[in-house]
């Protein structure tokens, strides 16, 4: 960076001036964002069904026999958490599992299971009181990534994200989302959209839809190595 | 014990079994393995086994021989790199643990295990050992009830832990309550949660301290280069 001063130097004077113009700009403009309350990461429109074709829809494995999930993980948002078992709670919705731990999610256990057919729904909390919770990166996972989820019987059942959408609380598509599947599905569901203090927190939900693509053995029936 | 020795003799033998077979070819030592299921399976079950062990796009010979239901094929699946084939639990199969191999065309082998459980007696066997927690994954049985404040810290943690005992509680369900429960809750909707979840109650919302501090650092920044270069200039105007 030391470079003697008097070069031809108009066009690189200018263009230092535009630099550190730039710099300038773009530290007012963090404090400023950072000053605004920040939400949890929203789906683009880009992740919605709507958006375009599936661009690499990889083919569905056969569903597996039903078996108990016991772990999540979805390696691009770094989430690695141990699942509960979920029911609903007396208003019909979803339990959702206790807010004091932030590193735990849920997987509704009187519907199917990750992996066998039909859609299985995990839930998990976007923050609670302490900050972040485990699903709190959800809006960012896009089309294409992993979720992987460890089964009681010893398989590992990995989805492919087919879409990311965002619904509101009052228009919550409870069949799109809830509804059966003629294949193996996922569903990932954690709160989010605008957050209203007065009108009970989150507006909405952010709802990850994915399939079934692949089977792993986490606990090999065959002793096989070479 | 006697559960994990038993699969792990019948896998040495058929190693072996193996190994003595598919030792002229080339890909002798070149294994892979094997996926049945649902295993444990009861006699007149449909047993899907697939491997990655024949590469892509293609097939191979499974070998069922150990509980008289012969040969079958294996197709390309739904993924191109596995083959899937299938075949039928003799209804005679006394219980016990049967070894299933496959020879690929393209010279590999894969093996696995069949474990054949008499639904008469696994499922008792089932429910006495496999506990509430990983006994039910069709949920049946917790209706609600389990499900709630204590099956919250209790549940999540007899998972993390329950993982090795729920293998074979969990496999037993499998061939015996599982299709019931699946197939129950499919045809009749079951009970489906509705709205929304609440799964959040603001503590990251707020400012992004962060944010605002690395703003202030880069402000500052470039501050300091805005004062050194205009000095700089200074300077080189009054060389210049």
């Amino acid at each position: 960076m030391s470079d003697p001063a008097p070069r031809p130097g108009g066009d690189k004077a200018r263009g230092k001036g535009w630099g550190l113009a730039t710099a300038a700009f773009v530290g007012l403009w963090l404090i400023q964002n950072g000053s605004a309350d920040t939400t949890p990461p929203v789906p683009s429109a880009a992740q919605a069904f709507a958006a375009g074709p599936h661009q690499h829809t990889s083919a569905a494995a056969d569903p597996l026999p039903p078996a108990a999930p016991y772990r999540v993980r979805i390696p691009d948002l770094k989430v690695d958490a141990p699942l509960m078992r979920l029911g609903l709670a007396s208003d019909g919705s979803l339990e959702v599992p206790p807010a004091a731990n932030r590193n735990i999610a849920g997987w509704y256990a009187e519907g199917p299971a990750p992996g066998a057919e039909g859609a299985a729904v995990l839930a998990g909390h976007v923050d609670n009181d302490q900050g972040p919770a485990v699903f709190y990166s959800l809006g960012t996972l896009r089309k294409g990534h992993r979720v992987e989820v460890d089964r009681a019987d010893g398989r590992t059942a990995v989805f492919t994200v087919d879409a990311v959408e965002v619904y509101d609380n009052d228009a919550f598509p409870d069949d799109k989302v809830y509804g059966g599947a003629d294949r193996a599905e996922l569903r990932v569901i954690t709160c989010g959209g605008a957050f209203d203090r007065r009108s009970g927190g989150y507006q909405a939900n952010v709802v990850a839809f994915g399939h079934l693509i692949g089977v792993r053995q986490t606990v090999p029936t065959a002793v096989s190595r070479g | 014990m006697r559960t994990t020795a038993r699969p792990l003799t019948g896998t040495a033998l058929a190693a072996l079994a193996l190994g003595a077979l598919a030792a002229p070819t080339a890909y002798a030592g070149d294994r892979g393995s094997l996926e049945v299921y649902p295993s444990p399976a009861s006699p007149g079950d449909t047993v899907t086994v697939n491997t990655t062990a024949c590469g892509k796009d293609g097939h191979g010979v499974g070998d069922a021989e150990s509980l008289g239901a012969g040969e079958f094929k294996l197709k390309r699946g739904t993924q191109k790199e596995i083959v899937v084939g299938r075949f039928t639990v003799p209804k005679h199969t006394k219980s016990g643990t049967y070894a299933i191999a496959v020879a690929c065309d393209n010279g590999r082998t894969a093996t696995g295990d069949l474990i054949v459980k008499h639904s008469g007696g696994q499922s008792s066997g089932g429910h006495s050992s496999g506990g509430h927690d990983s006994g039910g994954s069709g949920g049946h049985d917790s209706g609600g009830s389990g499900g709630h404040d204590s099956g919250g810290s209790s549940g999540g943690h007899d998972w993390d832990g329950g993982s090795s005992g729920g293998h074979e509680s969990s496999g037993g369900h499998e061939s015996s309550g599982g299709h019931e429960s699946s197939g129950g809750q499919e045809e009749s909707g079951g009970r489906h949660p509705s709205g929304h979840v609440k799964t959040g109650v603001g503590g990251s919302v707020g400012p992004d301290t962060t944010q605002i501090a690395t703003g202030a650092g880069v402000l500052a920044a470039s501050a300091a280069g805005g004062l050194w270069f205009l000095r700089r200039r200074a300077s080189g105007t009054r060389n210049g």
